[in-house]
């Protein structure tokens, strides 16, 4: 069994991957696709079904935090049913969004930044090295380069010392890491065409 | 030459495959095969068979037997060197005395009979000439040491031989000089007679020439001295047939007449008659010592128990001593009625084993048994002096009563160099002699000892050192010629055939079970077994406070040996909860309070990137009411960032261009965020759904969605939110496949999805051209710069900074950038300064810190 599952992932690979090549295979590719739109569908709906079916369970045996589960579950059926009902565009699911979703999420948002600030007062206390200089100056540069004055932009810094360490530093960091991102990606991708590995078996 | 085999017992020469002698009758082959019948060994509770000593001496070990060779071959030598060597003592080694030189040296003598002298002197047989052994390797001899064992050994001998033994060992300077005879002169007081050995006397009893000097034979007497050896006793050597046969003591030729007649010698045929009787003519003869002996006189002189012989004493010689009693130790299997008035028979006299027919008594010139008592028990050094047992059982031959200085013929059977002096004719018809020797002659080792333990007058040894005794059946048997301490030294053979001694009275065996054939055993039967309840024990340790307190020490090193080290670094920095509200707080108030000021203190940016021209460019350039794909793909928590950052661009898009907008999103909320993006900054705009834009939803697959959906996004898409056909509507109206599409824009804060876009969409771009734009959050950009560097992508909305920018460009439209911008600023500054100034701080503190710790290590 474990061998038809490796035949069926590498075959499917190498007509998805052929499709790019071969115009005739461009329908098998299309195919192909839409059949794993739907797997993926289905497995988000699984997903969905299987949270409910945790938090369940958390609430059956009564752990620590059940309560919290609990709402979860009820908000979730709730947001379920109206979202089918009512659809995503009525009111009352844009005030769910508004009333709750947004400000939650934001709101954790919000702690972030105090923490990333709180994590950089206190980096130089845990660790004194170049790099942490380095890195905490870099921070101030570009946190002081965004921000404006009344007059205008910040003499030098937003100017000119800001845009060099974005379009210069960082983009060529940022090359070197999506170069990396590729590379990974296109070997990863022939490990499993070459059923090296087998992120599908379980093993 | 043939094979030869000289006969042990009377030194005649047979044939090779002869087995018994034809002269003697004694076996000449060994034993090799299996035991059997007589020969088989004994098994306990059976009565040992009577034994011809004769017979015994193939079985003597082959190393005996060697010994006696090469002491017959070096007799000759040594004869010439005995008169040499009178005057020169050669004190043995005071520490290892040679204690067998006597037994080697005593075959050196001129004859090389096996037979001892005394033994042929005894039965009558003339010793025989000693011949010069040619080889034969059938000859058997026996050992009978060497006569410097018994001479000069005056140092260390003196402590261990007794007094009445070490007296003969002053007198004589020669090293040759047999000990007994050293024995004999001292006791008899004759001295100066050693070396005179009258032909006369070993005239007619002296005519064996192969017997052994002092050897026995079943006819005749071979007295062990030699003709020019001056050890022996004169009477003995008076007894030697070769020299003076006419000096045959009367009462050892009259014995000897009476033997040859078959009766019995009157000498030990009357034992009653206590002494010996001498001849008239050969008063001389008798030694002194067996002339002293007197029933009579013994008794006024008292004996000692270790003197025994000194009984014998010289006594003034008294030609009428009564001398027709038997010695006892003579007497042994004497057929002849023994003296009841004998109180008691030695050991070694007393044998089952028929001795041979006494020679004729003459007269018994041995008359010792009114000695008897003093006997007592034969000394361990008479016993072993003989070879064969029998020869003090029932020997019918005494010695000839010479003088005791010489020792007597038996005893100087030692000697190899003197002629045997044959006091006895014994007829040679007297071949069917009882056996001389008896199996419980001799009380340990049994008839087998005489060949294979030393004597105990010999041996250094203790006399209670038990010498194991082998029964020597095989000639294979050749350990070597060890001293005699070292034989005495070896452990008791606990598991030889002789049965130890059981210590369980219970002599009963075991005819039964494992066991059977065992003594001893305890049987099986109730009561035997133990009468009460075992005890019972702890199983439980019983261990002390002191033991425990020590094992619960050495459980707390061994635990200490498996706990981890803690590793020395810095104190950890507890978490300061008073700088997070402080730095909460301050953020708080001071966005909080800027932004519900609506304070426009700070200034728009003005320095426009690169990337931005071109996101204006599209915008502006974008056809009437084309259709235009967004993707939203950003989640609910930077909705402030990302709708600040797109609506600029949209609203200028929505104004001048008025395109049809299509929403999308691989996102689970992309859907309702675009919903709320086009219900709140750009609400004004007035956009109906399904007239204007149209929402498609979400789109599964990630990376495989967005390539499905480029590849053909009707098959992939083909319904809206509302369920409704999304290709049908007005937004959609003409538009079947991704490159119909206006332009592209993506509204993102991953740079996973935004690349996926790019990368997906490339193909389809490139075929068709049109533009990709991309509305990024300040995180991502960077990260998409280089798409735009690469061409891949039109153009880049950076965060609130290119919203405002692109604000600046529309008019101010819709403000939220401006609104955000003052809180934006100095949220910005603050932070800034709080990261300077609690860096500084922190690195102050650290460094102090650091240097505390150095200083403390």
């Amino acid at each position: 069994m474990r061998v038809v599952t490796v035949v069926i992932a590498i075959a499917a690979g190498i007509l998805i991957l052929a499709g790019y090549y071969f115009s005739p295979l461009k329908d098998v590719q299309t195919l192909l696709l839409n059949w794993a739109l739907i797997f993926v569908g289905a497995a988000a709906l699984v997903g969905v079904f299987n949270l409910l079916f945790v938090h369940a369970d958390k609430i059956r045996r009564r752990e620590k935090g059940s309560v919290y589960s609990a709402f979860l579950i009820v908000f979730m059926v709730a947001t379920l049913l109206f979202g089918i009902i009512l659809g995503p565009e009525h009111a009352t699911m844009k005030l769910m969004l508004d009333a709750i979703i947004l400000p939650v999420e934001a709101s954790l948002m919000g702690i972030l930044t105090v923490t990333l600030l709180y994590a950089a007062i206190r980096l130089l206390r845990r660790r004194v090295d170049v790099m942490s200089i380095l890195f905490l100056l870099t921070t101030i540069l570009i946190v002081l380069g965004s921000a404006t004055l009344p007059f205008g932009d910040m003499p030098l810094i937003g100017t000119t010392l800001r845009p060099w360490i974005t379009q210069v530093l960082a983009l060529g960091g940022a090359r070197g890491i999506l170069i990396g991102v590729a590379l990974g990606t296109l070997t990863t991708g022939l490990r499993v065409l070459f059923g090296a590995d087998r992120p599908y078996g379980g093993n | 030459m043939a094979d030869i085999i000289k006969c042990p017992v009377c030194g005649e020469g047979n044939a090779a495959d002869q087995e018994f002698c034809q002269y003697c009758q004694s076996r000449l082959q060994p034993l090799t095969g299996p035991l059997k019948g007589a020969d088989a060994p004994l098994h306990p509770g059976q009565i040992p068979t009577k034994k011809v000593t004769a017979e015994l001496e193939p079985i003597l070990p082959q190393w005996l037997r060697d010994a006696r060779n090469k002491a017959r071959q070096s007799a000759e030598v040594d004869t010439s060197q005995a008169m040499q060597q009178q005057e020169r003592i050669i004190p043995p080694n005071a520490s290892e005395p040679d204690l067998l030189a006597g037994l080697r040296s005593q075959s050196r003598g001129d004859d090389d009979e096996d037979t001892p002298d005394w033994l042929a002197n005894i039965t009558g047989v003339s010793p025989k000439q000693k011949k010069i052994d040619s080889g034969s390797s059938e000859a058997r001899r026996v050992e009978l040491g060497d006569r410097s064992d018994f001479a000069g050994n005056t140092g260390a001998l003196k402590e261990s031989i007794p007094a009445w033994q070490g007296n003969t060992q002053e007198a004589s300077s020669d090293t040759e000089k047999d000990e007994l005879k050293d024995w004999f002169r001292e006791s008899s007081g004759l001295e100066g007679k050693k070396d005179d050995v009258p032909a006369s006397d070993s005239a007619g009893w002296s005519d064996q020439p192969v017997s052994e000097p002092g050897s026995f034979s079943n006819d005749q007497f071979v007295p062990a001295v030699s003709s020019s050896d001056s050890d022996s006793p004169d009477w003995l050597k008076r007894m030697t047939p070769e020299e003076d046969p006419g000096n045959v003591p009367s009462w050892l030729s009259s014995d000897m007449q009476q033997e040859a007649k078959g009766e019995s010698p009157s000498s030990f045929a009357d034992p009653a008659s206590g002494t010996f009787e001498a001849a008239p003519s050969s008063a001389d003869d008798v030694p002194n010592w067996l002339q002293g002996i007197d029933p009579k006189a013994t008794s006024a002189e008292g004996v000692s128990s270790d003197d025994w012989l000194k009984e014998h004493q010289p006594k003034p010689v008294e030609p009428n001593l009564n001398r027709h009693t038997t010695p006892l130790w003579l007497k042994g299997n004497d057929n002849s009625a023994a003296n009841p008035a004998e109180a008691e028979t030695p050991i070694w006299l007393s044998a089952d084993v028929p001795s041979p027919p006494a020679p004729p008594p003459s007269r018994d010139p041995f008359a010792l048994d009114d000695v008897v008592p003093a006997f007592g028990d034969i000394p361990n050094w008479l016993k072993a002096a003989a070879p064969q047992s029998s020869i003090f059982a029932d020997s019918p031959a005494e010695e000839a009563p010479a003088a005791p200085a010489e020792a007597s013929g038996w005893l100087s059977t030692f000697k190899s160099n003197e002629p045997p002096p044959t006091p006895f004719s014994v007829d040679k018809a007297q071949e069917n002699l009882p056996p001389t020797f008896t199996s419980d002659a001799f009380k340990d080792g049994g008839e087998n000892a005489l060949f294979t333990e030393m004597p105990d007058w010999l041996s250094s040894a203790s006399p209670s050192a038990p010498v194991s005794s082998t029964p020597a059946l095989s000639d294979s048997i050749t350990p070597g010629e060890l001293p005699s301490w070292v034989q005495a030294m070896r452990p008791v053979d606990t598991t030889s055939s002789a049965r130890p001694a059981s210590f369980s009275s219970d002599q009963t065996f075991e005819s039964r079970g494992a066991l059977s054939g065992l003594q001893g055993v305890l049987p099986a039967v109730p009561g035997y077994g133990p009468s009460s309840k075992p005890k019972i024990y702890s199983i439980k340790l019983q261990a002390s406070q002191e033991q425990q307190s020590h094992a619960a020490l050495l459980e707390q090193i061994l635990a200490a040996e498996a706990e981890p080290v803690p590793i020395t670094s810095f104190s950890p920095l507890r978490t300061s909860r008073t700088l997070r509200w402080l730095i909460s707080f301050a953020v708080l108030v001071l966005i909080i309070g800027v932004t519900s000021l609506q304070t426009r203190i700070f200034s728009m940016p003005v320095a426009v990137p690169n990337e931005f021209n071109g996101a204006l460019q599209v915008a502006q350039n974008v056809p009437e009411s084309a259709p235009v794909l967004v993707a939203v793909d950003y989640h609910p928590a930077r909705v402030g960032e990302m709708e600040a950052a797109a609506a600029p661009m949209f609203d200028q898009m929505m104004v001048l261009r008025h395109p049809r907008l299509t929403f999308i999103s691989t996102n689970e909320t992309g859907a309702i965020l675009a919903e709320h993006f086009l219900a709140g900054p750009l609400a004004e705009r007035g956009y109906q759904y399904g007239n204007q834009y149209l929402n498609l939803g979400y789109l599964p697959g990630g990376v495989m969605g967005i390539r499905a959906f480029t590849q053909n996004p009707v098959i992939t898409m083909p319904f809206d939110i509302t369920l409704n056909s999304a290709w049908a509507s007005a937004p959609l109206q003409g538009v079947t496949s991704l490159s119909q599409f206006a332009a592209l824009i993506v509204i993102t804060d991953n740079v996973d999805t935004a690349r996926a876009w790019i990368e997906q969409t490339m193909s389809t771009r490139q075929a068709t051209p049109f533009p990709l734009v991309v509305v990024s959050s300040a995180q991502a950009a960077p990260m998409i710069q280089p798409y735009y560097d690469s061409g891949q992508v039109t153009g880049i909305v950076n965060g609130l900074y290119g919203g405002a920018i692109f604000e600046q460009n529309n008019a101010g439209r819709p403000g939220t950038a401006r609104s955000y911008w003052d809180a934006y600023s100095l949220g910005l500054l603050l932070a800034m300064s709080l990261m300077l100034g609690g860096g500084l701080w922190s690195l102050a503190l650290g460094l102090r810190d650091r240097a505390a710790a150095k200083a403390g290590r």
